[in-house]
């Protein structure tokens, strides 16, 4: 029995499953104590201030004159008064970022190209995050439905489409760094 | 005559008395809790913008994606 679940599995991919879950891990640990720490300090996190600090801009760029910014100890408010949302710890994207990077640990092939497209990863995650909030409050503001079918269906599948497809093309990223970089 | 006249008079006088005591009590009970407009309902909290709400999906692509990886290294082999 298990010898055939085991010849089913290709070589490799229990490595893979181990580093994986162990980098996830490791990850997700670390965030952990340093959002701990910070509560402890009665401070909101870093991350989640800069995420929030950076999508106010963007809405201001994208019209919003009168958008107002205002953070507390769970996270920050961006918006008009009456029309705002909350940006939690959960909306700064980080986990996400931490994913995509522990994918990349798993099939660690070359440690200069993993660092490489990792810290590539983690600023476009934030980038689009950060656009991805600006463009809320622009909705939110403007009212009607767009708002929730941008949130609840768009954003969403395009973020994780793209780390999908980031994860297929690491050969190709992969390669591309090898020659030129 | 006089005094029936008198004496309905005072009779109407009390139960118009007595009607107005069931209406408006003379003493107020200063003490009793006067009924006031509830207070206006406080606006809703602004709605948060959660990103981390298919973490565990995206793990398991992840696992998904590492598999196909080495299923088609194995084939290529």
């Amino acid at each position: 029995m298990l010898s055939t679940i085991k010849s089913q599995i290709p070589s490799g991919f229990l490595r893979f499953a181990i580093r994986f879950s162990i980098a996830l891990l490791a990850l997700l640990t670390v965030y952990k104590f340093y959002l701990w720490f910070t509560e402890q300090k009665e401070d909101l996190d870093w991350i989640t201030y800069q995420v929030s600090f950076l999508s106010h801009r963007f809405a201001l760029a994208l019209g919003i004159a009168d958008c107002e910014f205002s953070c507390f100890m769970d996270g920050c408010r961006i918006g008009v008064e009456g029309k705002m949302i909350n940006v939690l710890e959960g909306c700064n994207g980080i986990k996400l970022a931490f994913v995509y990077i522990a994918y990349l640990i798993g099939v660690n092939e070359n440690n200069r190209s993993t660092i490489i497209q990792s810290l590539i990863g983690l600023v476009l995650i934030q980038l689009f995050n950060v656009f991805r909030i600006g463009m809320l409050v622009m909705l939110i503001y403007h009212g009607g439905d767009m708002y929730f079918f941008f949130i609840k269906y768009i954003f969403g599948v395009f973020i994780y489409a793209s780390i999908i497809v980031l994860w297929l093309l690491k050969p190709v990223v992969d390669r591309y760094l090898n020659r030129y970089a | 005559m006089k005094k029936i006249a008198l004496i309905l008079i005072l009779q109407i006088s009390i139960s118009a008395l007595a009607q107005q005591k069931k209406e408006e009590p003379v003493f107020d009970n200063w003490f009793a809790k006067k009924p006031t407009a509830p207070p206006p309902a406080a606006p809703p909290p602004p709605p948060n913008v959660p990103l981390d709400g298919g973490l565990v999906a995206l793990i398991a692509a992840g696992g998904a994606v590492g598999y196909k990886k080495y299923k088609d290294r194995k084939k290529t082999e």
